[in-house]
């Protein structure tokens, strides 16, 4: 298994190795100079100048790169040209923010998702299977900056129970966390009822039945587990999507999180920052996977790495 | 007993908190900006965000309240004749928040700082350029000798850029200085959670009337719907950026109330005048005469603009009223017929995204197809439309923009000079028409010479006249500052400069 993990993780370098050298030439490509931007459209040249001698972009293109590259040897993301701090440093703060919302909303859709997934399955072709389907197709269409903006108006604005901002206080990761959660919600639902519905009509299902074992114990032995792994991957990508920032729930909640450094970033062309979180969701997707595939040896016993 | 006492208490302060939404405490007054703070330290500072929250705990000798130059920490000042030397008086009993006393040497060691080249405060040295050297006269008592000279000077000082900082502030933090604000203004810094929220509380040793409120929260709430939410749910008692579209909705909220403050700013239809068919004034007088501005004004911004009456914005110091150019499609194409151009052509108009700049634009667009010119509206993200304006004139592929301008420190001076004059061409600075004029050039450099008021404002009547005829623009209007209020406060107001004025902040 140690082997196995230890392959995987030395076969990411490459692709993060291609991340760096894509991203870096790419935040470069883009038009818009930093140091116009930083100091403003009415600053005159000078101080153009000084930005660009601070933020070391006066040195030739090759020599920036040599210089990144080093730096993230060392584990040196480099310095924020707006922030003004290490880039790792802003992007943790942010990432913390987008980890606590991320595993929340996570969360509450994979229990509830599971469950009605499984409730709908169980009762295939009844009242209760169309409610759960319907609003599970229901979760997944609707825009969640609509839903976003419904639920602002609902509980901020109309009954002022919860505040519409959502990195000030715990109590504002309420109605953020809702908004994702209803769109994960609905897909795992959907996942965990189609597939438990396939594993229910295999062969082994009909044995159990047959030899005499409870409904419970082939549903809760048999069925279920086997049903799960499609369930965990749809759940490890929702929470990888949900890691690198959702832009549009955190615009919308002003919560402060990756997605939204992402765009402030992009609109200040903070290099170090971009380049920084796109290494991070690349690293992100790399490691989920790979959790995702441990998680598949540990339900199903006949999948194994060694 | 006690612990269901204490479980009790909580159970009624919670609903409490309910009840009330979540505006909780009535000592902080709570501001949502719409753009992140970058730098606390106000000779380095770039943007309107920074400038908000720099004006509650720093002052300059002179500064500007709802827009009229007032002494600060001077209480009296004069020029001399040719303005190349300013005298000061400042105010005694005067301490920085870190204790250091603000006399005469203060304001030396902090200027002789700023205009260091090694130090960080270019954009004060830019600003400031023409200072030569500090004089200690006395310890209440200073003299700024400058190297050319500048009537205008004054007003520079009354920026945000030229306020100042404790020197003591300087020696001790050096490179986090930005981080670490220490100025003589009525609050003082407390915390500042960055790109989420800046705290400064009452300064209780303030030389002036004391805060009335203790403290002031400034939120960054990017999103305008968002921060409209906020200040309806309580959360927040002052947003900025209201969108003329949002402007209805929190008027017709109980409880809170629109803002509408002109300000320093200009949109305007800026060509370029070194390509056709942009260089011949008849083309562009003629574009003046096809815009039917009231309607622009009304379509745009429901009526919170005013239509532009010079070149400079009204709220400027020597801005003078010119004759307007009349909504008149036939005159127009006449004067295009006049300049070859019976059949019209085609013009791509470069702008920013967003909806005011769209709407604008689409307006623009129907009028000048009236008379016969084709208007293609090219949107572009804020940094790649600097680039590309920025680009010096042989470079540079703009036809014609459609942008902003303003008059940052309130006097014509620095809104003629950064425009029209030849040393401002792109890259230097913001002359993205090209303009040239040896007339106004002679005038901008006569209006430095002399610290006279009105001599000033008769030589800048001139060189506006002469621009207004050369259209080197298609004036458009001066759009509003407009924001939200809470009716619970008081005293947070717009400042012409786009900026906030929180100073004077009060709950009713």
């Amino acid at each position: 298994m140690t082997a196995y993990v230890a392959k995987r993780l030395v076969q990411a370098v490459p692709t993060l190795l291609g991340v760096v050298v894509l991203v870096f030439f790419f935040v470069r490509a883009l038009p818009g100079d930093p140091a116009r931007l930083y100091v403003g459209t009415d600053a005159d040249l000078a101080t153009v100048e000084a930005a660009r001698r601070q933020f070391g972009l006066d040195r030739s293109l090759p020599e920036q790169f040599v210089f990144y590259v080093r730096g993230l040897a060392e584990g040196n993301l480099g310095r924020s040209f707006r922030a003004r701090m290490p880039a790792s440093q802003v992007i943790a703060r942010h990432f913390r923010a987008t980890l606590v919302l991320a595993s929340i909303a996570v969360s509450v859709a994979t229990v509830l998702g599971v469950a009605l997934g499984v409730a709908a399955a169980l009762r295939r072709g009844s009242l209760v299977d169309l409610g759960i389907t319907s609003a599970s197709i229901l979760g997944i269409s609707t825009p969640s900056f609509f839903l976003g903006i419904l639920l602002i108006y609902l509980f901020a604005v109309e009954w002022r129970v919860l505040p519409v901002a959502g990195s000030v206080s715990p109590r504002g990761l309420v109605l953020p966390a809702a908004t994702l959660a209803a769109a994960g919600l609905g897909t795992i639902a959907r996942f965990a009822r189609s597939s438990l519905l396939e594993t229910l009509g295999n062969d082994y299902i009909r044995t159990a039945y047959a030899k005499g074992l409870a409904s419970g114990r082939v549903i809760g032995k048999h069925a279920i587990r086997n049903a799960l792994i499609p369930v965990v991957t749809i759940i490890g990508l929702q929470f990888g999507f949900l890691l690198s920032g959702t832009v549009i729930v955190e615009t919308v909640f002003n919560f402060h999180g990756l997605g939204w450094l992402l765009i402030q970033s992009i609109e200040s062309r903070d290099y170090p920052v971009i380049q920084g979180l796109l290494l991070v969701f690349a690293l992100q997707f790399v490691l989920i996977n790979l959790l995702i595939d441990m998680l598949y040896a540990a339900i199903d016993p006949r999948i194994s790495y060694a | 007993m006690m612990v269901r006492l204490r479980r009790l208490t909580c159970v009624a302060l919670c609903s409490l908190a309910l009840a009330s939404g979540v505006a909780l405490a009535q000592d902080t007054v709570r501001i949502a900006q719409s753009l992140a703070q970058n730098i606390l330290s106000p000779a380095e500072a770039t943007g309107l965000p920074d400038a908000t929250v720099i004006r509650t705990m720093f002052e300059g000798l002179v500064g500007f309240t709802d827009g009229v130059l007032v002494p600060e920490l001077a209480s009296d000042w004069s020029a001399n004749d040719d303005a190349t030397a300013f005298t000061f008086t400042l105010r005694s009993g005067v301490t920085f928040h870190d204790g250091t006393p603000f006399d005469a040497q203060a304001v030396k060691d902090y200027y002789e700082w700023v205009m260091d080249p090694n130090s960080r405060g270019a954009r004060g040295r830019s600003l400031l350029s023409s200072m030569q050297r500090v004089e200690v006269l006395a310890p209440d008592q200073v003299r700024i000798h400058l190297s050319q000279p500048n009537g205008a000077f004054i007003y520079l000082l009354a920026t945000s850029n030229a306020r100042i900082v404790s020197p003591a502030a300087i020696a001790a933090f050096g490179e986090e200085l930005s981080k670490n604000p220490v100025g003589t203004g009525p609050f003082r810094f407390v915390s500042w959670d960055e790109g989420q929220r800046i705290v400064v509380e009452r300064n209780p040793d303030y030389w002036g009337a004391p805060a009335q409120v203790e403290r002031l929260e400034f939120l960054v709430v990017t999103n305008a719907a968002t921060r409209v939410a906020m200040l309806q749910s309580g959360e927040v008692h002052f947003i900025e950026s209201l969108p003329p579209q949002l402007a209805p909705t929190v008027a017709g909220t109980p409880g809170l109330e629109v803002l509408s403050t002109p300000a320093n700013f200009l949109r305007i239809l800026q060509f370029n005048t070194t390509k056709e068919p942009f260089g011949d004034v008849r083309v562009r007088q003629a574009l003046n005469h096809a815009i039917d501005k009231d309607v622009l004004v009304e379509v745009v911004f429901g009526g919170n603009a005013t239509v532009m009456t010079s070149p400079i914005p009204a709220t400027a110091f020597g801005h003078a009223e010119q004759p307007a150019y009349a909504y008149d499609p036939e005159r127009a194409r006449a004067l295009l017929a006049d300049a070859g151009y019976a059949n019209g052509f085609e013009v791509k108009v470069l702008t920013f995204t967003g909806d005011e700049y769209r709407t604008a634009g689409q307006v623009l667009q129907q009028m000048f197809a009236e008379v016969g010119v084709r208007l293609v509206l090219d949107q572009q993200e804020r940094g790649a439309l600097v680039e590309q304006i920025f680009k010096p004139v042989d470079e540079n592929p703009t036809q014609a923009a459609l942008v902003g301008a303003s008059a940052s420190t309130g006097d014509a001076d620095l809104a003629l000079t950064v425009s029209f004059a030849r040393a401002s061409f792109p890259p230097a600075a913001n002359n993205w028409s090209f303009y040239q004029n040896d007339r106004v050039e002679e005038l901008i450099l006569a209006g430095r010479q002399t610290g006279d008021p009105a001599e000033r404002a008769a030589i800048y009547a001139e060189a506006q006249a002469i621009i207004w005829q050369d259209a080197p623009w298609v004036f458009l209007y001066s759009p509003n500052t407009i924001a939200g209020r809470s009716l619970a406060v008081v005293g947070v107001e717009n400042a012409p400069d786009n900026t906030i004025d929180a100073r004077r902040a009060a709950f009713r």
